[in-house]
């Protein structure tokens, strides 16, 4: 299909019809449409080492910040079924929405989050190695030993450093 | 890496069109550049709306430097208009496309836009008298565009901020609050219909 341009004619209207008007649009949600097809090719999107990264990321940093799994499901809006799934289910793609409420009651930052579920690709190699690496360290336990706790620094420190946060509000 | 084609914004000084480039794959300096050129303008233009006891915009505080990191992510793509070595307006596009929520739209995919703002110096309500008028009606015009090569036809969505309102349901419908976004903002979208009228005028 070839592409519409408008005229000059047109265009002065249109300019004139903006003018006074405050033209801005804010999105971020949602990203992603619901649909099986696309829970598939969005899981595709992400190799296993990723995802299991995610989980554990989601899992460990709950537990730094002290929250039950009802606390964070309860503050970030998301169903405790879902948050179940997430940090229990490695084949489990949450809607980006979810991953927004998480990264955000969390302090994430939500573009790697968007990554890490599944959500989105990127082409930042150190962001999927520093998660592979990450992954292979962790091992959900119900404490955080510190171990634990040094690996979830370490990978929390290489997604902040990606500076692909601060998403406005 | 970018790619730039001329488009034509209109002067408000002299009412007449001049030419203007329209970029294509901003890089993140691009946007950095461009925060700090907008920044100290705003802000004088802020103090001003302050003294005079006047609302501000409700995006005075986005920084699309701090948006730059979003182009680490192939699901994000960055537009802007540039004249006199200056961006005009930006645009963020998210290059996954969502599913249109229009009746006509059900199932089929449609573009959406992330982000959209003019600079500064060109709302009326910040500067009284702007330097170039329709470069939001030209970022509107390169997503449809972008839409249309996509093979979308020209669908797009995006949710407005609520002083933009007036502004989208020109040429779009507007579908209501969407319940899913986290700050409730009313979403619009374009079909094939008002593409035409956006671009050719006519019947609405």
């Amino acid at each position: 299909m070839k592409p519409q341009r408008m005229s000059d004619e047109i265009f002065r209207k249109r300019a004139a019809e903006e003018d006074g008007c405050m033209v801005s649009a804010i999105g971020l949600e949602p990203l992603f449409a619901k649909g099986e097809e696309l829970h598939r090719r969005r899981g595709e999107a992400t190799s296993e080492p990723v995802r299991l990264a995610f989980s554990t990321l989601i899992s460990y940093r709950r537990r730094a910040l002290k929250l039950s799994m009802e606390t964070l499901a309860q503050k970030a809006r998301v169903d405790l079924d879902e948050l179940l799934q997430i940090e229990q289910d490695m084949s489990y793609v949450p809607e980006p929405r979810t991953v927004h409420q998480l990264a955000t009651e969390l302090k994430l930052p939500i573009p790697q989050l968007l990554v890490l579920s599944g959500n989105a690709t990127s082409a930042n190699a150190e962001l999927t190695d520093a998660a592979v690496r990450f992954a292979a360290r962790s091992r959900a336990v119900e404490r955080l030993n510190r171990e634990q706790s040094d690996a979830l620094n370490e990978f929390v420190k290489v997604l902040i450093k990606q500076k692909v946060q601060n998403i406005e509000k | 890496m970018s790619s730039r084609r001329t488009c034509r914004l209109r002067s408000a000084e002299r009412d007449d069109l001049v030419d203007a480039d329209l970029v294509d794959e901003l890089s993140k300096d691009d946007l950095v550049r461009a925060h700090l050129d907008w920044a100290p303008v705003r802000l004088e233009a802020l103090k001003r709306l302050r003294a005079a006891n006047l609302p501000w915009p409700e995006h005075w505080h986005w920084d699309w430097s701090q948006k730059a990191g979003m182009l680490d992510l192939l699901a994000y793509r960055c537009m802007g208009i540039e004249h006199g070595g200056r961006m005009q307006g930006l645009m963020m596009l998210s290059t996954v496309a969502v599913k249109g929520r229009l009746a006509q739209h059900l199932g089929k995919p449609a573009l959406y836009v992330e982000f959209l703002e003019t600079a500064p110096w060109n709302l009326r309500a910040l500067t009284g008298t702007p330097q170039f008028l329709g470069v939001g009606v030209r970022l509107l015009e390169a997503a449809v565009v972008f839409s249309q090569q996509e093979g979308f036809s020209g669908r797009l969505g995006l949710h407005s901020l609520p002083q933009s309102e007036g502004f989208y349901r020109r040429y779009m419908t507007d579908l209501g609050l969407d319940p899913k976004h986290s700050q409730r903002l009313r979403y619009f979208e374009m079909d094939a219909q008002q593409v035409r009228y956006f671009l050719e005028g006519g019947k609405s």
